[in-house]
């Protein structure tokens, strides 16, 4: 119960925190004025976009919504009489996004002919990266998706902190969409240092006039798996002896005879008065002989193909193990990344410098 | 007689079961044998000795955690007279406790009780014992020599003289079938026990053939 509550505070405080306010004002002002616009009634449209257009794209309104607002807002314009103003409009959704356009189905040719017109005079590039790209083997590059309003050339760089070009991605013409990778490394072939770069995207009219730059932070950060540690090479006491020694075999004789012996001898000191079954003398025997039989066969120096086995099972082992974490290491470190965070773009006329 | 000897071929294939289901990592081991047993008695009294000899059938378990172990054997066969005189049936059994001090030497003790039938009543021995066994591979782990010395340390027996005092021995030569839990066995076991002022001296022998099954507590 106490969970519910706090979730509806959550979503109460989140709903109507003042950036929410504004967007979902903005929203409606938008839905309002194409209302409105669906209705005839052009000068309320109007009042209404114009309102949702003092808002921040991005920020305080949806980049969709903004879009629209502009076209609607260009589209009253053009039913009020007022051509040039939906012109103006049109330049400014087309600088503000080049993917957003008025529906044919919509509006009517009149007022696509001037968006036309107005789209293929106007030099304009809008830019879309994601928010955050790892690369690494699998996604080995930042993909930069470029959108031109028209045929225009275009410059994608990076450059550093001291604005000292670090790589130029891409430098040509754009027609329609084009997407351009940065493999993230710099004109020489390396990585770049960890830190804080510019993506700079900068249009250009076809005879080399730089018209406007979006400019674009970006974030590197090299991510390293740490690599395994090799095992410890095997002691020599984990290896059993591979030859019979001395001890052993000095050991297998005297315990066959010492408790063959035993068997044979004790029981007669023990009860030297009583008549005793020779079945004693059989197995004291057969201790005895195994005893001289194991040294025989085990005497020094003889190979013990057991523990030679069992020793190079150990090597095997352990060589195994060395491989596969020779082999897990070069994969974490050919599976270094880096990841690449952009920022909020920003756009900069050119032409106004 | 028969009844038993199944019985105890029942209880070894439970052992021989129990003894593969156990893994060989486990801290516990578990081993069990049977085993046919050719016996000799000797009486040696003031009026003369008696000797019997007889055959039964015997069975031999164990269980091991770690350093110790708990032993259960039983025996049952009859004795018959070189002579004249009446057969004995005979029924021994023995609850052994040990303790391993190092990987060839192991020490333990054992109420250990023999009963000798005849038509006129049942002569009982009950023995305490304390033994020392000590073990040791004949050039390969799989044949393998083992030792054990008894010593009596209590009696209580139903005829009508004192106990007085008495030592065994065991030994055995073991044989690890390759790549089975099985081994063979050759085994002498042989006890003696004073009555009185030394008027009466029982001299038991065993001579034993056994198969048996287990890891880790053999």
């Amino acid at each position: 119960m106490r969970i519910r509550a706090l979730l509806a505070l959550v979503a109460i405080a989140t709903a109507t925190s003042p950036a929410a306010t504004i967007a979902q004002t903005a929203s409606a002002l938008v839905e309002q004025g194409i209302r409105a616009y669906g209705e005839l009634e052009f000068e309320a449209a109007a009042a209404s976009l114009r309102r949702a257009l003092r808002s921040r794209p991005g920020v305080t309104i949806d980049n969709e919504d903004y879009g629209s607002a502009l076209i609607y807002l260009a589209a009253t314009q053009y039913y009020l009489g007022n051509p040039d103003s939906t012109e103006t409009l049109f330049e400014q959704l087309v600088l503000f996004d080049t993917r957003q356009r008025p529906d044919p189905l919509v509006f009517e040719p009149g007022v696509t002919d001037i968006f036309e017109a107005v789209r293929r005079a106007t030099k304009a590039l809008t830019v879309a990266v994601p928010d955050s790209t790892s690369i690494g083997i699998r996604s080995p590059d930042l993909p930069i998706t470029l959108y031109a309003s028209s045929f225009l050339g275009a410059a994608v760089e990076v450059f550093d902190r001291d604005s000292s070009l670090v790589r130029l991605v891409y430098d040509g013409p754009v027609s329609d969409s084009l997407i351009v990778t940065w493999d993230g490394l710099d004109s020489l072939g390396t990585r770049p240092a960890d830190g804080a770069y510019t993506l700079t995207i900068t249009s250009r009219r076809p005879g080399g006039v730089s018209l406007r730059s979006t400019r674009i932070p970006l974030s590197l950060l090299t991510v390293r798996e740490d690599t395994l540690e090799h095992p410890l090479p095997l002691a020599d006491s984990l290896f059993l002896p591979e030859n019979t020694g001395r001890g052993q075999t000095i050991e297998t004789l005297l315990g066959g005879l010492l408790m063959g012996g035993a068997v044979m001898l004790l029981p007669n000191a023990l009860a030297s008065d009583a008549q005793l079954a020779g079945t004693r003398i059989v197995v004291g025997s057969a201790m005895s002989v195994a005893g001289i039989v194991g040294f025989v066969a085990r005497r020094p120096g003889r190979p013990l193909p057991e523990n030679i086995a069992a020793n190079r099972a150990l090597q095997a082992d352990w060589d195994e193990r060395v491989r596969d974490i020779t082999a897990e290491n070069a994969d974490r470190i050919a599976n270094t990344r880096m990841v690449i965070e952009t920022g909020a773009s920003r756009k900069v006329d050119l032409r106004r410098r | 007689m028969r009844t038993s000897v199944v019985r105890l071929a029942q209880l070894l294939c439970a052992m021989i079961f129990v003894a593969s289901s156990v893994s060989a990592q486990s801290p516990i081991g578990t081993s069990g044998s049977l085993g046919a047993s050719f016996m000799n008695l000797n009486t040696v009294e003031a009026a003369g000795e008696q000797r019997l000899t007889g055959f039964g059938i015997g069975g031999y378990g164990t269980v091991s955690y770690g350093r110790l172990g708990l032993g259960f054997r039983y025996l049952e066969g009859s004795l018959s007279p070189s002579g004249a005189g009446t057969d004995r049936d005979i029924v021994e059994g023995e609850i052994t406790i040990s303790v391993r001090a190092s990987s060839w030497l192991r020490f333990g003790l054992a109420p250990h009780i023999r009963s000798l039938i005849v038509p006129e009543g049942t002569e009982r021995w009950v023995f305490w014992e304390a033994h020392i066994q000590a073990k040791t591979q004949l050039g390969s782990p799989r044949l393998v020599s083992i030792f054990e010395f008894r010593q009596v340390l209590s009696a209580d027996v139903d005829v009508d003289a004192d106990y007085g005092g008495g030592q065994g021995i065991i030994g055995e030569l073991r044989w690890d079938v390759s790549a089975l839990p099985i081994w063979l066995a050759l085994g002498y076991r042989m006890q003696r026990s004073n009555l009185g002022n030394g008027s009466r001296t029982e001299v038991m022998e065993h001579f034993v053939i056994s198969v048996g099954a287990g890891r880790g507590a053999r």
